[in-house]
């Protein structure tokens, strides 16, 4: 692969990158199959230790107060001790610069939480750091009822959206691309999840909705690679497979990185610059954006070469012998 | 097609734009600076002004007001994470309704739990009526109250940081009361010539300021709601301060057709006690209008025409859908049922500031850095995909405003994240330009056969990712619905920026400038 350095053609210097050579990434696939299983093994052995997902009051229900207390002794120790006297589970964190005094008080409860909750946070911190210190920026409130209805909507979400698109995929291709790219799909959702146990990062609605992008943005990048992989198969039907597999995920290579980095630069601005709400959105979307970039290239044409390779040697269809005479010829 | 041709149709698309976005320009941009004498500093502020005291106000008051609902229906609207204010989502609730039903009948378990589905969703519709009803005391400029799936009520209060208030209103049933029309009064008013229509007074201002009427009477304005479920003032009464009966004597009250005029028509069945009083009610005062009164507002006033006893018919020039609508209000004061509050969410003006500021630099930081990128890695092109980028923008917007859409904090992050993606259509075309560039001698056989071949990409590409994004905007929470819509339009808006208008902006360059290539 030649770098950034302009390729020389006829008469027009042509820059960018360009993939000459052959790279053998199905070859890597068992790599690439060991390195995402390792990852996602990684991420059960996390869910039995951390103690599963940790859900936010979307999807649990409970009571978040945000507050900027404009007092000297208000800090989070001080805030937490005085909270978990009325309730378990309770949880405090500053949003901001430390100095901007700026609290999210979150509290979660089997029973759920009420009105009357949110009220209680209000007066017990104003009766601890004066009224007149305190200003409620917001508040939500979401009932245990309504965190079950979220989080089954949720689940029945994503299978749809992924019906859909296996429905699309073999339509539009096979049922091998399809497979290749809901498996894609869900290992960059497992590997999304990981990172969420990982980092200690609550899911809430805006998670769903950057597992939800992902989805899409995986999707999208991986069709690219497919086409690519029809279009050179029409041309070439003899060609071994695996060497047209290679040379379009080689030809689609560059548009695959420049769509993940102007991509990652909005998330990574969503992340930094999105405020208190758009922060782990902007995380999840930056891990997503990484992920569905690595599954489109090493899981979603390996999946599916391994599944047609698999179904040749059951049902003798396919060009076997195409590829016994081509191997070696090429490269 | 020709270049002249192209050039029109996106002439076309881009007034049409600016004709969709120059309310939501208007309403943000500008009213808020125009200062006109006797009106407050921000006019939005007239909105605030209930529809029972226009009378009250100058025609030219009136003519703002008018001018100004219609900008901000037109406006794209901002959620409430952005403008700050109350959210509130409620479910009737299931023990209270089941008791009430048990009691009506007799305890017979099965028949309770068999018609309870259709009960709960006919409650859902009856708590929706009285609230809409309630809509202009929230004492914000824009209530909006809709059933969301789960036969749930979503109730949104913009501006509204209380919800103390709102609290109130839904702990409240609604209050039915019967009160008489002092026809004396309306006979008088009619001697005066003061303009009346079937039998009220349609404008409060064409009545005399002289004109006096008696202290056991009271103005009460007549209600009608729009299409939208929002009420308006449709005319006035004089009623008698005397409430003659309330909504409990009311058994049950159903729609009907009538069998020998046609039409549409109300049967109701009074209570026991409330048969006693109707009785004597409608046979001392035949010939008068009884008007029917949910929390102070009247919506409808029927003539006694005969005594009634046990059970009677409504009749008027109804459509079905008033008949629903009455029937409904009838039943409200019979079966109160209390609303139970399952999510409620409260964002402070600051906050929603904050979140103004920071989706904006998120957006202006990300696309800043997007289009610095394609300018160094694409040169001329890079150019040219920064103007699509501007025009793709544009078309979403307009698109928005045209859907009355609301826009979120979400909604920010999905045009910030379409313009991350919009590129994508670019770069395809343009690393399948370069690939054609090494093969093919000249850059005009290149773009064209770039363009060929990466259009079946695009659009497979794009439309899976739109199924994604619909089943986002399907989702039923407002910030991913937001989220989901913005994302569908901008893939949207994306096809035809990438396809159609970078292309045109090539030929043009080549053509007028008689350039050989653009630098790519």
């Amino acid at each position: 692969m030649s770098d950034k350095t302009p390729v020389t053609g006829q008469d027009i210097q042509v820059r960018g990158i360009s993939v000459e050579k052959r790279l053998h990434f199905l070859k890597l696939r068992w790599v690439a199959f060991a390195l995402s299983g390792l990852i996602i093994a990684g991420g059960i052995v996390a869910f039995f230790t951390t103690g599963g997902f940790k859900l936010g009051i979307d999807f649990l229900g409970g009571a978040r107060v945000e507050m900027q207390i404009a007092s000297e002794d208000a800090d989070l120790i001080s805030l937490r001790e005085m909270l978990l006297e009325e309730w378990a589970d309770s949880e405090v964190t500053t949003i901001g610069a430390l100095e901007e005094k700026n609290f999210l008080i979150t509290i979660t409860g089997e029973e759920g939480a009420s009105t009357n909750d949110i009220a209680m946070i209000e007066s017990k911190v104003a009766e601890r750091f004066g009224v007149e210190n305190i200003e409620v920026r917001g508040s939500t409130l979401v009932g245990p009822k309504m965190g079950e209805a979220f989080a089954r909507r949720a689940l029945i979400l994503v299978l749809i959206v992924a019906g859909m698109i296996l429905a699309y995929v073999a339509l539009r291709f096979d049922f091998f691309y399809g497979a290749g790219a809901i498996i894609a799909v869900f290992h960059d959702i497992l590997i999304m999840l990981t990172f969420c146990l990982v980092l200690d990062i609550r899911i809430d609605i805006a998670i769903i909705a950057a597992l939800l992008t992902i989805l899409g943005y995986s999707i999208n990048d991986t069709i690219v690679v497919f086409d690519r992989v029809r279009e050179n198969h029409k041309l070439n039907p003899d060609e071994d497979y695996e060497y047209t597999m290679d040379k379009s995920i080689g030809q689609s290579l560059s548009r695959t990185i420049i769509t993940s980095v102007t991509t990652l630069l909005v998330a990574i601005a969503i992340a930094i610059w999105g405020g208190s709400v758009l922060r782990n959105f902007g995380i999840m979307l930056i891990i997503g954006v990484l992920s569905g970039t690595y599954s489109s290239i090493f899981t979603a044409s390996p999946v599916t070469f391994t599944l047609k390779k698999l179904l040749d040697k059951k049902i003798k269809l396919g060009d076997k012998e195409g590829k016994k005479k081509l191997k070696g010829q090429k490269a | 097609m020709s270049k002249k041709m192209r050039f029109g149709i996106l002439l076309i698309v881009l007034v049409l734009c600016g004709w969709v976005l120059f309310p939501t320009i208007n309403w943000y941009f500008i009213i808020p600076n125009q200062v006109i004498e006797g009106f407050p500093e921000d006019q939005r502020d007239l909105l605030m002004i209930g529809e029972d005291e226009l009378y009250a106000q100058t025609q030219e008051v009136r003519n703002r007001i008018e001018y100004l609902k219609e900008t901000r229906k037109k406006a794209l609207s901002l959620g409430l994470d952005l403008s700050g204010g109350v959210y509130i989502s409620a479910q009737v609730d299931e023990n209270d309704l089941r008791r009430l039903l048990l009691e009506r009948f007799d305890y017979d378990e099965r028949r309770v739990d068999s018609i309870f589905n259709e009960e709960f969703t006919l409650a859902t519709d009856r708590a929706l009526d009285v609230l809409r009803n309630r809509m202009d005391q929230f004492g914000v400029a824009s209530p909006v109250i809709r059933k969301t799936f789960g036969d749930r009520i979503s109730i949104e209060l913009p501006g509204l940081d209380n919800p103390q208030m709102i609290r109130d209103a839904l702990s409240r049933v609604g209050r039915l009361e019967f009160m008489l029309v002092d026809e004396t009064t309306m006979e008088k008013l009619s001697r005066a010539r003061v303009p009346m229509q079937q039998g009220y007074v349609v404008n409060r201002e064409d009545v005399p300021e002289d004109f006096d009427i008696p202290d056991d009477s009271a103005w009460m304005a007549y209600w009608e709601s729009d299409e939208t479920g929002r009420p308006f003032v449709k005319g006035w009464y004089v009623l008698k301060d005397r409430v003659e009966m309330d909504g409990t004597a009311i058994r049950n009250a159903t729609p009907d057709t009538d069998q020998r005029m046609g039409g549409f028509v109300i049967n109701f069945q009074l209570t026991p006690e409330g048969t006693d009083i109707f009785q004597e009610l409608t046979g001392q005062n035949i010939g008068t209008r009884l008007a029917i009164v949910l929390d102070g507002k009247v919506q409808s006033a029927p003539n006694i025409n005969s005594e009634i006893v046990g059970s009677g018919v409504i009749t008027g020039n109804f459509t079905f859908d008033e008949t629903v609508f009455l029937a409904r209000v009838l039943k409200a004061g019979s079966l109160p049922v209390q609303l139970e509050i399952m999510e409620e969410k409260i964002i402070g003006p600051t906050l929603g500031a904050d979140s103004i500021r920071a989706g904006g630099m998120a957006f202006i930081i990300g696309a800043i850095a997007v289009v610095i990128f394609m300018i160094i890695y694409y040169r001329g092109a890079g150019i040219i995909s920064f103007v699509a980028l501007t025009l793709n923008i544009v078309f979403l917007l307009a698109f928005l405003a045209l859907m009355r859409a609301t826009l979120t904090l979400p909604g920010i992050a999905g045009i910030a994240l379409t313009v991350g993606m919009a590129v994508d259509a670019n770069t395809i075309i343009y690393e399948r330009i370069r690939e054609e560039m090494r093969r093919s001698r000249s850059f005009k056989h290149a773009l064209d056969n770039g363009y060929q071949n990466a259009r079946s990409t695009i659009w497979d590409a794009n439309l899976t990712t739109l199924i994604a994004a619909f089943a986002l905007s399907s989702y039923g929470t407002k910030e991913i619905q937001g989220f989901g819509i913005t994302l569908s339009f901008g893939i949207i808006s994306n096809i035809f920026a990438a396809l159609f208008v970078t292309r045109l902006i090539f030929d043009w360059l080549i053509d007028s400038f008689k350039l050989k290539k653009v630098s790519i």
